[in-house]
């Protein structure tokens, strides 16, 4: 779930929590599928951002990530070159953790 | 071989064959399906075609722009992605658009391994200078499309393979194997075959698991082979197993990317698959 800046919608999103008007009646309920129409009614009101699903990535932890990472390799490890290849990967979640303290954190709330 | 197995693989092919015909394909497949399967078709044809549907088109304008090709936002009209793409890859990711219902009904989880498998193979192939690097993205679409024919022919059957593989740790290839005496290469071969797919796609399709044995583009198919392995171990979607299968040495070989390179691909592979979030539930 995120909030999503009303200018970048597109068809199809799906609200995570009902838009409301300023008297507090229900515009658009949670759940629905957004379409152009509704999307033109957001852009025509007051509302800069609404709350959307969106399929990312869980925040998970440099430790979650490694587990999934040794599970994921467990049958493959008798290659070097799969040895290497995880090594990279360990290499590269380090990385990511140390530029930005947690990867797809940015736009969660 | 022995006698035996070649009749039942037989058998099974023509059964694979035959799914064309099967009511479970949506109406929007069956009408591309004949579109692609006339060699002599033009691509204004096609282009007329896809704009006459509007949910195709704008199918296609969001495939077009996806992460997967890398022109992001810039292609607004179906004839402008028809020049640029070209009839080939146009006519593999139109297949790609119309299955991607069937391939999460499948194996939920496999349009996403499927996207993201592509995404992969764009980078990689334009790292390596690829020529053709959207072809090899269309190829990694589609490259499991075996596990759809197989799943639609043999839908228990295949459902049983599915928990076998899950309860016993095997991979999906080898659960299938037993089953079938094939994996699902093969029927993606045979089917990518028989719907007149382009030949280096059918290659690349039916070799992805064995990349070796390619021989008119060996470099692609070992590319499609190698993002099935990343995207697996970067545990991006589903695609019937939980481990990451070994990469074939001599593909690793071949592409040789130092630790540097697949660093950067990965950096590279990150970003796109951010993009490709909002791509991998389509709207009608
Ligand atoms: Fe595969
Ligand atoms: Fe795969």
């Amino acid at each position: 779930m995120a909030r999503f800046p009303v200018a970048d919608l597109t068809p199809g999103m799906r609200l995570s929590r009902a838009v409301h008007t300023d008297s507090g009646m229900v515009l658009i309920g949670e759940g629905t599928e957004l379409t152009e129409a509704h999307i033109n009614r957001l852009r025509t009101m007051d509302i800069e951002s609404v709350q959307v699903e969106l399929e990312r990535r869980p925040d998970k932890t440099r430790e979650e990530m490694l587990a999934e990472l040794d599970e994921r390799f467990r049958k493959s490890l008798d290659s070097v070159y799969m040895k290497r290849l995880k090594k990279i990967f360990v290499e590269h979640i380090d990385e990511s953790f140390n530029n930005n303290g947690n990867p797809g954190a940015a736009q969660s709330d | 071989m022995n006698h035996s197995t070649i009749m039942e693989t037989r058998a099974l092919r023509s059964q694979i064959e035959g799914i064309a015909t099967l009511p479970t394909i949506p109406s929007v497949l069956r009408t591309i399906l004949r579109v692609i399967e006339d060699p002599k078709i033009s691509l204004k044809e096609i282009g007329s075609f896809i704009s006459s549907d509007p949910v195709l088109a704008s199918r296609v304008l969001k495939v077009v722009n996806s992460p997967i090709y890398g022109f992001s936002g810039r292609i607004a009209s179906v004839n402008q992605a028809l020049l640029l793409l070209g009839l080939n890859v146009v006519r593999g990711m139109l297949f790609g658009v119309s299955v991607f219902e069937v391939m999460e009904k499948s194996m939920e989880g496999l349009w996403a391994h499927s996207l993201g498998c592509a995404v992969t193979a764009r980078i990689i192939a334009q790292k390596k200078g690829v020529e053709e690097p959207e072809e090899v993205s269309v190829a990694a679409l589609l490259h499991d499309i075996g596990k759809v024919a197989l799943h639609l022919k043999f839908p228990e059957e295949y459902a049983e393979v599915l928990a076998r593989a899950e309860a016993e740790e095997l991979f999906i290839t080898v659960a299938e194997e037993r089953h079938f005496s094939v994996h699902h290469a093969r029927p993606g071969a045979w089917i990518a075959e028989k719907w007149n797919f382009p030949k280096n796609l059918v290659e690349m399709i039916g070799y992805h698991h064995q990349p070796q044995l390619a021989r008119n583009v060996p470099v692609q198919t070992a590319i499609v082979h190698l993002s099935d392995i990343i995207i697996r171990a970067r545990g991006f979607g589903f695609a019937g197993d939980r481990f990451v299968p070994p990469v074939q040495p001599a593909a690793w070989e071949l592409l040789n990317l130092s630790d540097e390179e697949m660093k950067s691909i990965l950096g590279e592979i990150d970003e796109g698959l951010v993009r490709a979030e909002d791509f991998l539930q389509f709207d009608e």
